[in-house]
């Protein structure tokens, strides 16, 4: 059984459902990526993943626990991580601060030192810069923090909402880079949203296509760029 | 030039008890972001629970200082998960609606359990007080200040160096990401309120042994609180404790200057002026946030 397992899950907001009967799975140590267009779902979606949004039905197991019903306290808990879409720091407090609340629970929290280590081999900016208020940075600054935070906090699964989004192309490779990488010393899982889809299949082991809230194809990333539909919905073919 | 320097301790004096108050609804606000306008009657009943266990147990009012704290962490604890709670996913004007029923019951209760009279506390050093350069420095206000400091020092370290007051800073700056940092939101709501709920309380306490109580004391100083809080910015404890001091001295400065019953007119001009000119706060855009 996969690490991860959504079956059937539908989700939305209040009597509205945005999501419709959503199934995939990650495996251990596996980039999955979630590809879609401006509102086709992705960001509801996954926040519904992490218990920010209520499970409308469907199930979603977790190292063999079911988690749907659950808050997004628990499920950080269990182990799963959001980067959010447009970053969510704590503005006004320093980066270290940032990273410390990374690792508030328990488990991470034993962990804090070495993790601490660990972010800043991967970013060293975020070093030079650990005393400065987070809302100071510079956008591609910020979204190195973000997935600092989220590090912090030891993620089994770690879940990037559009990380490229609003950065210049250099950075963007910076942020993809760092991804391998985590990937790579963590022996983690990750899912990561994007919409830039040439970019994100470069990185990933396999991907799904969301349409109007649907998850309409899934591949590798060879199968996904031959496909006809694929060129002509997203890649101007 | 002394009557300058004794006009501005004064203030000084006095603004630390508006800090402490007005501290305890920013918090509440920049966490909750709830506006308690019971804040001021919270106050109120922390000064007549003073009294009461003051005259009971025939102890100095600021010997009290921890357990009316406690008393009051409680109290607001309980009023958090049972009132205010229920209210949080509802429009503002729900919680509004609550925290102005509170007010007015908390005011009623009292009228009815003590009635109307001012009532006053003899503590045995109430006219004494200390000569220092001039300036006279009466020993209740005194210590009712030096509660206060104690108090908003221990809030700060408590805020900035604790892993639960970390979590409650990034509750109120970032509710969402403190949530996906598996802070629970619900545990944070109901601290932020007891601590607020606390310290209005013994901002009341401190101004037992030299302010009469009555049912409505907490009006007034429940308003201060506001004004306090907006002129520092919302959610912002620094500039709350900045700007309570700044209040202190323009109220007593008017009540010398001026006229004695014309001192709230000052503050609240000041007030008007700041909404009008500087409606972020005075404080913010100073620093970076
Ligand atoms: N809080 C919300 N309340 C109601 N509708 C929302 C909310 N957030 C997003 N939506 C709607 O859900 C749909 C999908 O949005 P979203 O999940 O953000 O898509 P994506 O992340 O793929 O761009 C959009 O039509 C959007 O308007
Ligand atoms: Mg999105």
């Amino acid at each position: 059984m996969s690490l991860f397992e959504v079956c059937n899950l539908s989700a939305g907001y209040g009597d509205l459902t945005i999501v419709w009967d959503a199934s995939f799975s990650i495996d251990d140590n596996e980039i999955v990526v979630l590809l879609g267009s401006n509102g086709a779902g992705k960001t509801t979606l996954i926040e519904t993943i992490v218990g920010l949004n209520k499970v409308k039905s469907g199930k979603m197991i977790f190292n063999g626990v079911e988690l749907q019903g659950k808050d997004a306290a628990a499920i950080a808990e269990a182990g799963i991580t959001l980067v959010p879409q447009g970053r969510e720091l704590f503005a006004g407090m320093s980066v270290l601060e940032n990273l410390y609340l990374g690792s508030y629970l328990k488990g991470p929290r034993s962990k804090r030192a070495d993790s601490l280590e660990f972010v800043f081999s991967l970013f060293p900016k975020l070093q030079e810069r650990s005393q400065q208020k987070a809302g100071s940075l510079s956008g591609g600054e910020q979204q190195m923090l973000a997935i600092g935070r989220a590090i912090m906090s030891d993620p089994k699964l770690l879940v990037l909402d559009e990380p490229s989004l609003g950065l210049a192309p250099l950075i963007v490779d910076t942020v993809f880079q760092s991804i391998l990488q985590v990937r790579q010393e963590k022996k983690i899982s990750i899912l990561l949203v994007e919409q830039n889809l040439k970019k994100a299949l470069s990185v990933a082991d396999r991907g799904y296509v969301v349409e109007s809230g649907r998850i309409v194809l899934e591949g590798n990333p060879k199968e996904l760029l031959a496909n006809e539909h694929v060129k002509k919905a997203y890649l101007g073919a | 030039m002394g009557t300058f320097f004794q006009t501005i301790t004064n203030g000084i004096l006095i603004g630390g008890v508006y800090a402490v108050v007005a501290t305890g609804l920013t918090l509440i606000f920049g966490v909750l972001n709830v506006a308690n306008f019971a804040q001021g009657e919270f106050m109120m009943l922390g000064m007549y629970v003073t009294l009461f266990l003051s005259r009971g147990l025939g102890v100095d009012p600021y010997l009290l200082t921890f357990l009316v704290a406690v008393i009051f962490i409680a109290f607001g604890y309980l009023v958090e998960k049972f009132l205010i709670h229920q209210t949080l996913s509802k429009p503002h004007e729900t919680q509004m609606l609550l925290t102005l029923g509170l007010a007015i019951f908390f005011r009623s209760l009292m009228m009815v359990i003590c009635g109307p009279n001012y009532q006053s506390l003899a503590v045995p050093y109430r006219l004494k007080s200390l000569l220092i350069g001039g300036v006279l420095l009466s020993y209740p206000r005194l210590l009712s200040f030096l509660v206060a400091v104690v108090l908003i020092i221990l809030l700060w370290l408590f805020l900035n160096y604790t892993e639960l007051g970390r979590a409650i800073r990034a509750s109120s700056q970032n509710s969402k990401a403190a949530t996906l940092m598996g802070i629970n939101s619900n545990w944070m709501y109901g601290i932020a309120f007891s601590i607020g709920i606390m310290l209005a309380a013994v901002g009341g306490l401190t101004l037992v042994p030299f302010y009469y109580v009555f049912p409505d004391v907490g009006v007034y100083f429940g308003l201060i609180a506001f004004v306090v809080v907006v002129l520092g910015g919302l959610g912002d404890v620094l500039g709350a404790i900045v700007s309570a001091l700044l209040i202190g001295i323009i109220e007593s400065v008017t009540a010398q200057y001026v006229a004695l019953d014309l001192s709230h007119l000052g503050v609240f001009l000041v007030f008007i002026l700041v909404l009008v000119f500087r409606p972020q706060g005075l404080l913010r855009g100073r620093r970076s946030s």
